[in-house]
């Protein structure tokens, strides 16, 4: 089923609805995500359409992301690490909030110019008087055979593949240009930038070579997409040592490495990545609240807090998507815990248990609902927004072009909720402001940085409400916590996080890629661990479709 | 009269550079004329400063006096987010009132979409699209074949660029520089270093072969891999981006001896150290970061080391809390977003968050005055006896006119009592242009002409060719 379709005919009556939400809530649509400030090109596969089977997409090529090509030369040239800094802007997101877009990340020239600095910086840090721990034969006997030498082992880890002679002679050959007119370091130099702006090492290659009506993946490629699927960043010798021996054919072999790879400090630090992409609550690092001073102190350790509660929930309890919407504990630092009236954990970043009724899961993450709120106030509008677009894949409608304003707040005359909804229940507001506003006012009882509130500006504070279904209720609530209680019993919010899961490892664009192991997911029999590990054994994994 | 000697340098670089490019030394002899002709008597320069999500247009509005357009003030329309410009550089400010954005300029789209003149494509608008936008300044840099300084002041969320920040296009989005630091020593970095060898230089060669090699990689993959269409495309924008990297410098040489000493730079150098890359993009460091791109621009300008520099202060969509300067609220909905007038459907016109609204767009003005108009008001380098604001346009616009409707085009509104205020697109155009802009005055239209023919005349000022589809003729009334 696709929760987007059955209701995206509706939104789109709502031509002149509004979606603007209080202070900082944000205009949905053209503006990408408003609950997770997400967005870009198109609306792309409906992350929520379960196909049955699995099936084969596209060869491409792969741009790879600002973090992992920051990532890979800082594991190439780790004596370096420290000695050079990327001038690599961030890169474009998609409408899914992921920035490993296959299709939206290209070099344009401004990426270009970048790459060209980012290399020229590199080999600067490469050349310099480090350069004898990098190549030591450039102490002894620094000549053109030993730039060879250079070129064919940092050659190989960029381009995660022995480079032909033809490509070797090429570098060479540049090097010996400009050894005649300056000095070895330099042409060392010249060659690090050259290897690092270069298509073979800015380009995660799934392409293949075609046998018996598929493209068929080399053994290089699967190397380097299980190391960047899944700890982002380049294979280490050992992985293509491994898969050039074989080891890596079998859909059982690839899950294996997964499983290895996501082990890892890396591989944590990728999930960790796509949980933000997906929800979101990394913005905490960057918004104001004026009025909790606070704040500044703590939104670093809430960020901390919401990874140490990922971790533990994911990671070492192998939850799943129900897990991770009602765990019924959080992990906050002693400092948080007192903010948020909490007992005080055993340790910093502690397992702690909430009090009754003060939320639970992921959705009572104060990073995340500091993120969905505005500078001075909650934002149901936002909140609401995620859970529609991220945790049920219905579209979010485009922003009108004349949003109307939201009634300033009127402490002790209105709630937020009061005056939400005494914006958007009216004219043409409504039409796209009833599909979410409802569900963003279960997340009342939590302030703009997430500490519970039984009171809003002296009034109670109701967060009793229901889910919109088409003009319906999919499930009423009375809390955050059945909010989050209802939606861990429904099917779709499993197979919308799948879809998420699978759009990000495989790089977006195209549905069905990821089936075998989903039906087990969405019946809560697996993990997100498993789940994310079980992508490397479907057959996209290895093979392609003949184009386009 | 003898040359000046920045006009000197420019000749020796570009000549050496040519000679760098193999070309012999007749042939790099003509490429120096024809640089120094660009640069020639009026060395002109141009910057864009985007000033996100509108203006409240009863507070921006400038008065004319009995329908001279020449006889105008700009601090008397309420909050007057005109204002700072009066005292020291009315003479040197044209409004253009009635003007409109292309077709399919929806909302927080619009800024590419207009600075391009092409009409949007909605949603479904790829980075590397069909139709592949050059906006306005870099229509400009094209031309003059320098590459634009693109600096931005929290321009995009901490996460990457969404649709809200995607204001430049060159094809491709880009991505300004958030990082004054890093602006500041790519732009001056070299001041002051040794002097240029004495022979061609042969970094130029070496760099040449460098890309020459990249280019070749991807001529080959593009030959190895063309059953696969899109990857094609891809390729393409790849290969072009490579190409256009052996083709355009950074400038023509900075008139300045020095690196400029900069206060908010200095201040910043102080208050980042030690920080992560986050730091730039932290909406508390705001005012710090833009003060210091706009002292950088100011000094790019007057040193001729950037000829092209565009400005981006956050994104259209941007909540950052305006209570630094006094007008507390998310700048995007709570206080852009103020009913402009009494409506039957909502609630009541907010006057008082329009002022605040009005002085934080006013703010923008007063900060662009401080730290880099007035650093155009010294003599040009490049050019003694003229100030560099005669040779300069600065190019002040915003996506849309009023903030809470989104109006891409002039509407009628009704703000409070008496007559009805009319919402103009903001444009304003600053400096003489080199002599290309007859400036202090204000332009209205009775009919809304497109966006385009503002900047094709921006452009014929600065002898560029520009191309916005939009367009239909120049405004005559802003040229010399």
């Amino acid at each position: 089923m696709t929760g987007r379709a059955s209701l995206l005919a509706l939104l789109l009556l709502g031509a002149a609805c509004s979606a603007t939400g209080n202070e900082g809530a944000e205009p949905a649509g053209a503006a990408g995500s408003p609950a997770t400030g997400g967005g870009g090109p198109g609306p792309g596969p409906d992350p929520s359409t379960v196909c049955g089977e699995s099936k084969l997409g596209a060869p491409r090529l792969r741009r790879l992301s600002r973090d992992e090509l920051t990532s890979t030369l800082h594991d190439v040239f780790p004596e370096q690490q420290g000695a050079w800094t990327s001038p690599l802007s961030a890169d474009p997101v998609s409408t899914h909030g992921f920035d490993n877009d296959a299709q939206v990340l290209v070099v344009g020239k401004q990426t270009a110019v970048e790459l060209d600095r980012l290399g020229d910086a590199l080999g600067a840090a490469v050349s310099g008087a480090a350069l004898g721990q990098v190549l030591p034969c450039a102490a002894a006997s620094p000549d053109v055979a030993c730039a060879k030498e250079f070129i064919a082992t940092f050659g190989k880890r960029l381009f995660h593949r022995a480079l032909t002679a033809e490509e070797s002679g090429r570098y060479a050959a540049l090097f010996e240009q400009v050894l005649s007119a300056k000095d070895f370091a330099t042409g060392i130099r010249y060659v690090t930038r050259a290897l690092v702006q270069s298509p073979h090492a800015i380009y995660r290659r799934e392409v293949g070579t075609l046998q018996g009506g598929t493209y068929q993946l080399t053994p290089a490629e699967l190397a380097t997409a299980l190391a960047y699927d899944f700890s982002g960043s380049a294979p280490s010798d050992a992985l293509l040592a491994q898969a050039e021996a074989g080891q890596l054919a079998t859909p059982e072999q690839l899950e294996a490495a997964a499983r290895a790879l996501l082990a890892t400090d890396k591989g944590l630090a990728t999930v960790e990545k796509f949980f933000n992409s997906w929800l979101g609550y990394g913005r905490v690092g960057s918004v104001t609240k004026p009025s909790v001073p606070e704040f500044e102190q703590l939104r670093e350790q809430m960020l901390s807090e919401t990874r140490r509660f990922l971790g533990e929930v994911v990671v070492t309890q192998r939850g799943g998507l129900k897990e991770l919407l009602t765990a019924s504990f959080t992990t906050p630092s002693a400092a948080l815990a007192s903010f948020y009236g909490f007992p005080a954990p055993a340790a910093d970043y502690g397992v702690t248990q909430r009090p009754a009724g003060r939320g639970i899961g992921i959705l009572a993450q104060g990073a995340l609902l500091a993120s969905l709120s505005g500078p001075a106030a909650s934002s149901p509008t936002k909140r609401g927004l995620l859970v529609m677009e991220r945790l049920l894949c219905r579209e979010v409608p485009t922003v009108p072009a004349d949003v109307p304003t939201l009634a300033p707040p009127q402490p002790g005359v209105q709630t937020t909720r009061q005056r939400y909804e005494m914006t958007h229940a009216r004219g043409s507001c409504q039409t796209c402001h009833a599909n979410f506003d409802p569900i963003g006012f279960g997340f009342e009882h939590f302030d703009e940085v997430g500490r519970y509130r039984d009171l809003d500006g002296g009034l109670p504070v109701d967060s009793s409400s229901y889910v919109p279904n088409g003009g319906t209720h999919l499930f009423d609530f009375a809390s955050l916590e059945e909010l989050a209680q209802g939606l861990a019993a429904q099917e779709l919010p499993y197979e919308c996080a799948s879809g998420y899961v699978s759009t990000y490892v495989f790089g977006g664009a195209e549905a069905c890629l990821g089936e075998t192991k989903r039906p087990a997911f969405i019946a809560q029999q697996a993990g997100f661990i498993d789940y994310l590990a079980s992508l490397a054994a479907e057959p996209h994994f290895r093979q392609r479709r003949l184009a386009p | 009269m003898a040359q000046s000697r920045a006009s000197l340098r420019v000749r020796r670089r570009v000549f050496l550079r040519a000679l760098g490019l193999g070309l012999g030394a007749s042939a790099a002899a003509r490429l120096s004329s024809v640089a120094l002709a660009q640069v020639g008597a009026a060395p002109q320069r141009f910057m864009l400063l985007y000033v996100p999500h509108g203006v409240p247009p009863e507070h921006f509005k400038p008065q004319v006096m009995a329908s001279d357009p020449t006889a105008f003030a700009l601090d008397q329309s309420g909050v007057s987010i005109l204002g700072p410009l009066q005292e020291q550089f009315k003479p040197y400010v044209s409004v253009v009132q009635g003007i409109k954005y292309p077709d399919g300029a929806m909302t927080h789209e619009a800024i590419r979409v207009c600075l391009s003149g092409l009409a949007g494509a909605g949603e479904k608008m790829l980075p590397a699209d069909d139709a592949p936008r050059v906006t306005l300044e870099h229509q400009i840099a094209n031309a003059w074949q320098v590459k634009p300084l693109v600096l931005g002041a929290v321009p995009h969320r901490p996460f990457g660029l969404d649709q809200d920040a995607k204001l430049m296009w060159d094809g491709t989005p880009v991505v300004p520089e958030k990082n004054p630091l890093l602006a500041y020593d790519s732009v001056f970095g070299s001041l002051g270093g040794a002097a240029p060898p004495s022979g061609p230089d042969p970094d130029v060669a070496l760099t040449d072969a460098l890309h020459a090699l990249t280019e070749a990689e991807l001529v080959a993959l593009q030959k190895e891999l063309t059953a696969l269409t899109a990857e094609q495309t891809k390729l393409k924008t790849h290969l072009e981006a490579v190409q256009a990297l052996k083709a355009t410098g950074a400038g023509v040489g900075s008139s300045c001896d020095a690196a400029p000493m900069l206060s908010a730079v200095e201040a910043l150098r102080t208050a980042a150290a030690g920080q992560g890359d986050d730091f730039f993009l932290k909406e508390e460091n705001f005012p710090q970061l833009l003060a210091a791109q706009l002292q950088i621009a100011g000094a790019a300008l007057r040193c001729n080391a950037r000829r092209v520099v565009a400005v981006q202060p956050m994104y259209a969509n941007c909540e950052l809390d305006f209570g630094f300067m006094g007008s507390s609220g998310p700048h995007h909905s709570s206080l852009s977003h103020t009913q402009p007038q009494q409506d039957q459907m909502q609630t009541g016109l907010d006057l008082a968050t329009r002022d605040k609204f009005a002085k934080c767009q006013r703010w923008f003005f007063e900060e662009l005055v401080k730290h880099t108009l007035s650093a155009l008001l010294e003599p040009d380098p490049a050019d003694p006896g003229r100030k560099v604001i005669d040779n300069t346009i600065v190019y002040v616009t915003s996506e849309i006119g009023e903030g809470a409707y989104h109006k891409t085009h002039t509407d009628a509104l009704q703000p409070g009592p008496g007559a009805p205020v009319l919402s103009y697109v903001p444009s304003v155009l600053i400096g003489g242009g080199g002599g290309g802009l007859k400036p202090g005055r204000v332009v209205t239209f009775a009919q809304d002409r497109p966006a385009g023919d503002v900047y094709r005349s921006i452009c014929e000022a600065l002898g560029v060719t520009g191309n916005f589809p939009d367009s239909q003729a120049a405004v005559t009334e802003v040229l010399a």
